[in-house]
């Protein structure tokens, strides 16, 4: 049996090469063009290529969303950009428009997947979208195990499920709510998330909802780790992790724990589920719940009862970018404050993560006993060997 | 060009039947070949008969011609001059034409033009003739040229392939300048058509008898005035929509008519008809027939009509000698039985008989004529007994016998219109919008159904069905573990006369399998905003493709050019679908227990109420104001369907809207006043994305 694909999202060059050093078989990302997420920081014609070099020699995959649901200005120069990411062998395109699906097959080498936008929640929509000859289909997140199971048997096609990250409160592609109430289109990229926002139940004219229990109906992130055998076991080909807009250190975390579980269950080896939650709480930065995986989501897959979203500030402390061995010194890319003489937890690709100690933090040349500007190029003294495109996180108990 | 058929109020009406086309030319041919100064008076304008007229004028006759009268003056040989014959898709014209062109200009090139709807071998009745004779016929590139000339005394003919080669042949030979014998073998239908040809023979002077053996010897056509008596092929169509409506009387048939036709009385008196015969008028009335029994041997031109009234009779019809059907300007009896197919209509072919099964038919969509003004007639007859809307494609067919067919029927009631309105369909929240003009209604259904004004069972459907037109809203998303059971109720709504409006994708494939694509129409709400993607999905052959509300009205316009469209314009439209229990959720945690009736929700820093609802097939959320697409009505004269939506909108207030709707396609209010009246109810209405396009790109964070 061909081994599951896992597929990660990329806002931009240096996240996608992060998501497969990390352990992805595939990224997804947006071009400059009919890409939803417009503020993803999307990728021009020439970081594809890029993105699809690297990918390539890796022997993994690069896909482009180009799920916008199109309107007729949309349409100019559609075949021209296929075919120019056609000739940087992008290898498929993430889509819910039949004509483009059409073009990519007659004109392209490409594969063309069917984007979560047409709401895929049974196997007679594959049935219908069969006769173009897609490869894929992405399947609604409103669909149960026991749908997923079901449908994987029927169909002949690519299935790929969402396991993590965002959900909309909607029917992918149906939601106008954020269109309506703000002129932002989110079939087009601009969703205000609207459905997140505080309402009252009216009736006759009257409020009657009160002042601290108000109704929003936004969804909390989903989390499929306690569902993956299952869907490696009912056949599907790809599972997908939402969110191209997360962070490197969201996405290295979310990315390792799933591919620390895959490749345990492929390599036989007993499942420490306990190590994938905790790699993953390391990237985590909103609460998660189950889906639809168990049927319609109960109370506890609601954002009603959790207004106050934590988040994991200044946890992603910095990326490696070299390490040199006689020094022992690493030079960081640094993403939020460091404190010199402190323990910190290192993410890698390939091993469980450790906790390492620093000893010295030198900015040009000066040494500092703590440092707080991002993005700044610093030097660390580690003992551990580190490895370019390591990340240093604060260290955290593990439950 | 299409055409629809509608009743408006049935009334009595005196209709002078449109002459003979067949004794028309006929009469035409004559007085050419009389050579003198002639009338033919009331004759059947037409196609067949101006193309007639033309090919005569390039042989050189001499005529005024008035509008229902040709006045001849002679003949003057042409010389010097290529002679170039257009027959069109006139069969009578080219058959009848032929030996006249041999006599008056033998051995000569003459240019044949003729419409690609002509048999693909026209003149195969002549195989004789031309190869006794070594005249030279020959197909070129797009047209025929003919040269020879009659140098045999003896003529052999076979009437088997049709009789108007034996009816050419006799028209002229009469004017061979040597005595001459034509031999007929085979001839056994259509043999009235031949008497006919020698009754019109006859009143020009030339008195001959139909045996197998004809000779001619120094006969002579006279100078005469004849007028053209009623066709009873058209009349027939007449009598049928009177017996289905309302009494008419029709004048100027003969009643001792040779036209094979006239057997129309004696088959639909057999049947129960009231036909009254009063001087030179027959009285039609409206009445209830038992099935027909019919042999086409001698009038084959019924075949269409009576076959298309046969589904409305109470016990089954037998047609027998159907096979010439085959031959004339389609293959009517082909074209007939799949229509019959399409529209669900049941019937037994044996080699003996067709046996057509009284039906009830429901079908909305387009059926083609194939160019066939006889199956036009027959598709009027369907479009009254169907209970759905049929949209006659090339119409213009009828031009060949009956141009001034829409003009006559509206005495009768009735209105044979270019489509150039959408079709209107209403929804359903109480019985009483039944009430409502409307091409269409709109109900959900106990099942599958999201929203809708309000849900069906199946036994109030069915019931309904058989009393109006009626779309079954199945707008609900269906869940994997839905899939059998949505077959299942598939396979049986798809027994009823009734048409689907669905948004799932998966449900569109299923009901792709099981009902005609002309009964669905697909509107996904939000999906279709460009011209590409609604003409692939139309390119199954749906009714037509629901565009999305959230487009611009220009988007919309150019859609609708591409593509059959349909569009929600007058709704509360949906803007959130979920499968989530949204509010059960909240009132549980909460422990609350309000009911969901007239339930709204409001953002807390905004003043709009939203309509929100909940059932098992989770939460819809609404605008708060009412899309309304009629301030722009005169922009979506394209769409094929639109659709007044009765979701939140009170009963009086969508009747008033529609009855203003239906006033303005009926021209019965003008377009300002049409405005201004539905701005004039005092609703909250809006434009929705008509003018504004979204902002969808926002600039770089």
């Amino acid at each position: 049996m061909k081994k599951i694909e896992l597929l990660a999202p990329a806002g931009d060059l240096n996240r996608l090469k992060l998501a497969l050093i990390y352990g992805a078989d595939a990224v997804y990302i947006g071009g400059k063009e009919f890409s939803l997420r417009s503020h993803a920081s999307n990728f021009s014609l020439k970081d594809i290529k890029k993105g699809v070099d690297f990918a390539h020699k890796l022997e993994k995959k690069v896909y482009v969303t180009c799920n916008i649901i199109m309107h007729n200005d949309n349409l100019n120069n559609l075949e021209k950009y296929l075919k120019k990411l056609d000739n940087i062998k992008v290898d498929g395109i993430i889509t819910s428009s039949l004509a483009m699906i059409k073009l990519i097959k007659s004109q392209t080498r490409m594969e063309a997947h069917l984007s979560t936008q047409i709401s895929c929640l049974n196997s007679e929509v594959i049935n219908f979208f069969s006769r173009y000859n897609i490869d894929r289909v992405v399947l609604a997140r409103e669909c149960s195990l026991n749908d997923i199971k079901q449908i994987t048997k029927l169909s002949e096609k690519e299935i790929e499920v969402f396991i993590h990250g965002g959900m909309c409160s909607s029917y992918s592609g149906k939601c106008m709510l954020s269109n309506v109430m703000t002129r932002r289109d989110a079939n087009r990229g601009g969703c205000a998330h609207s459905c997140r926002w505080k309402y009252d139940f009216v009736k006759n004219g009257k409020v009657i909802s009160k002042e601290n229990e108000y109704f929003s109906f936004a969804s909390k992130d989903l989390c499929a780790l306690d569902y993956i055998v299952d869907l490696i076991q009912a056949g599907v080909s790809s599972l997908k992790i939402e969110g191209r807009m997360k962070s490197a250190n969201y996405l290295c975390a979310i990315i390792s724990s799933y591919r620390h579980l895959i490749d345990d269950y492929y390599n036989h080896q007993s499942l420490d589920m306990k190590l994938y939650h905790n790699l993953m709480s390391l990237g985590e930065n909103r609460h998660v719940g189950k889906g639809f995986f168990e049927g319609n989501v109960t109370i506890k897959e609601q954002e009603l009862i959790l207004s106050d979203k934590f988040v994991n500030a200044g946890d992603f402390i910095g990326i490696v970018k070299s390490y040199n061995k006689n020094k022992k010194l690493a030079t960081i890319e640094l993403k939020n404050k460091i404190i010199n003489n402190a323990s910190y937890l290192l993410l890698t690709p390939k091993q469980n993560p450790q906790i390492i100690k620093i000893s010295r933090i030198i900015y040009q040349n000066q040494e500092y006993e703590q440092y707080t500007i991002a993005n700044h190029l610093i030097r660390i003294k580690c003992d551990t060997t580190l490895k370019p495109y390591d990340i240093i996180h604060k260290l955290i108990n593990f439950e | 060009m299409n055409f629809v058929f509608t009743k408006i109020k049935t009334k009595n009406a005196i209709i002078k039947v449109p002459s003979s086309k067949s004794y028309t030319i006929r009469a035409l041919f004559c007085a050419f070949l009389s050579g003198l100064p002639c009338e033919v008076n009331n004759i059947c304008r037409g196609e067949d008969v101006d193309a007639t007229l033309k090919c005569l004028r390039k042989l050189g006759a001499k005529f005024a011609l008035y509008k229902t009268k040709v006045k001849f003056f002679g003949f003057s040989k042409i010389t010097n001059k290529k002679i170039v014959l257009n027959v069109k898709g006139s069969a009578t014209l080219f058959r009848f034409i032929i030996p006249v062109v041999l006599i008056y200009y033998p051995n000569q090139d003459i240019y044949f033009y003729v419409d690609n709807n002509l048999l693909k071998r026209p003149l195969d009745g002549y195989q004789d003739l031309f190869e006794d004779n070594k005249i030279i016929f020959k197909q070129m590139n797009g047209y025929y040229v003919l040269n020879g000339e009659i140098a045999k005394q003896e003529i052999r003919v076979d009437g088997s392939k049709s009789s108007q080669f034996v009816s050419g042949l006799l028209l002229s030979l009469v004017n061979y300048h040597k005595p001459i014998t034509l031999k007929i073998i085979n001839l056994k239908e259509s043999r009235n058509y031949v008497l006919m040809t020698l009754k019109m023979m006859e009143k020009f002077g030339v008195k001959l008898e139909l045996n197998e053996t004809i000779y001619f010897n120094n006969l002579n056509y006279l100078a005469t005035n004849v007028e053209i008596e009623g066709d009873y092929a058209n009349a027939t169509l007449l009598m049928i929509l009177a017996l289905l409506s309302n009494r008419i009387t029709l004048k100027g048939l003969n009643f001792n008519s040779l036209q094979g036709e006239q057997e129309v009385k004696k088959i639909l008196c057999k049947a129960g008809a009231s036909l009254k015969e009063k001087e030179n008028e027959l009285i039609i009335k409206k009445s209830s027939l038992n099935g027909l029994k019919v042999d086409l041997e001698n009038c084959i031109d019924l075949g269409p009509c009576l076959m298309a009234y046969a589904l409305n009779l109470k016990t089954p019809s037998r047609f027998y000698h159907y096979s010439r059907l085959k031959y004339k300007e389609s293959n009517r009896l082909d074209v007939m039985l799949n229509i019959f197919k399409k529209i669900g209509a049941k019937y037994v072919l044996t080699d003996q008989y067709l046996e057509i099964i009284p039906s009830k038919i429901f079908f909305v969509g387009v059926l083609d004529s194939y160019n066939d003004h006889r199956i036009v007639m027959a598709l009027i007859i369907l479009s009254l007994i169907n209970k759905g809307k049929i949209e006659i494609s090339n119409f213009q067919a009828i031009n060949k016998s009956f141009p001034n067919l829409p003009q006559l029927i509206s005495k009768m009631g009735f209105r044979l219109k270019e489509n150039s309105r959408p079709f209107v369909l209403t929804g359903v929240s109480v019985l009483d919008n039944f009430q409502i003009p409307s091409d269409g209604y709109v109900l959900g259904y106990e099942k599958f159904t999201s929203f809708a004004g309000k849900k069906f069972t199946f036994h109030e459907i069915q019931e309904l069905s058989f009393k109006y037109n009626i779309f079954l809203q199945l707008n609900a998303l269906v869940k994997q573990n839905e899939i059998q059971d949505l077959s299942i109720e598939i396979e049986k709504l798809s027994t009823l006369p009734i048409s689907f409006i669905v948004q799932d994708i998966g449900m569109l494939n299923i009901l792709l399998k099981k009902v005609s694509a002309s009964r669905i129409i697909f509107n996904p709400y939000t999906l279709i905003c460009n011209k590409l993607d609604a003409n692939e999905f139309s390119s199954y052959g749906l009714l037509c493709v629901g565009l999305s509300n959230e487009i611009t009205l220009n988007d919309l316009y150019q859609i609708s050019l591409v593509c059959p469209s349909f569009l929600s314009i007058f709704s509360y439209a949906p803007m959130y679908q979920s499968y989530r229990q949204n509010i059960k959720l909240y009132k549980n945690y909460y422990s609350k227990s309000f009911l969901n009736n007239n339930l709204k929700i409001k953002e807390r820093t905004r003043t709009e109420n939203y309509p929100i609802l909940e059932n098992e097939h989770g939460t819809v959320i609404f605008r708060d104001y009412i899309t309304n697409y009629l301030e722009n009505i005169e922009y979506l004269e394209n769409f094929k369907y639109v659709y007044l939506d009765s979701l939140f909108i009170k009963p009086t207030v969508l009747k008033n809207v529609a009855i203003l709707l239906s006033n303005y396609f009926k021209n019965k209010l003008s377009l300002e006043e049409f405005k201004r009246k539905i701005n004039n109810l005092g609703l909250n209405l809006q434009d929705g994305f008509m003018y504004q396009d979204s902002i969808y790109r926002e600039k770089k964070l």
